[in-house]
């Protein structure tokens, strides 16, 4: 029988390891979402992905960046 | 509801609608994320309709829904009139 097919199937098997050698993109969950008049000002719907250029490349918000460093 | 909030509007839904069919390239099998795509596309259409039944055509093919050729009428969306 053929694979199904799993989108969200890592590609190392264990991502969680850090493995090295391997690249991989945690898959996006589906949370809060703006609405459409707020998201068209933030240029997106979902608040995880609105970061501004200093927010991006420093410490995620998870970690306390974020602030206007 | 004036022109430009009414233009607004439809394209707030717009952006939305689009930014979860993005979010759907990668998650097809998101049941709610789906439900949301189709409740935003609904949204859309109606915001579009009901521009173009006060304000004229967006598209040139919307113009064929029109009694008319209206297509040329009005300012153009790069003009002054139409940015007031």
């Amino acid at each position: 029988m053929e694979k199904e097919m799993n989108y969200n199937a890592p590609s190392c098997i264990y991502p969680a390891c850090g493995c090295v050698g391997y690249g991989y993109v945690p898959v996006q969950e589906m949370g809060e979402t703006f609405c459409p008049m707020t998201a068209l000002q933030n240029g997106t719907i979902f608040p995880e992905l609105e970061l501004t250029i200093c927010e991006y490349g420093t410490v995620c918000k998870k970690w306390g960046g974020g602030a206007d460093v | 509801m004036s022109k430009t909030e009414c233009l607004k509007q439809l394209q707030s839904y717009r952006f939305a609608a689009y930014d979860m069919l993005l979010y759907l390239d990668t998650h097809p099998t998101d049941k709610k994320a789906f439900a949301m795509y189709k409740e935003l596309v609904e949204k859309m259409k109606k915001a579009k309709m009901e521009y173009e039944k006060n304000y004229g055509p967006l598209t040139p093919f919307s113009a064929a829904k029109f009694g008319e050729f209206t297509w040329l009428e009005g300012p153009w969306p790069w003009e002054k009139e139409a940015n007031a």
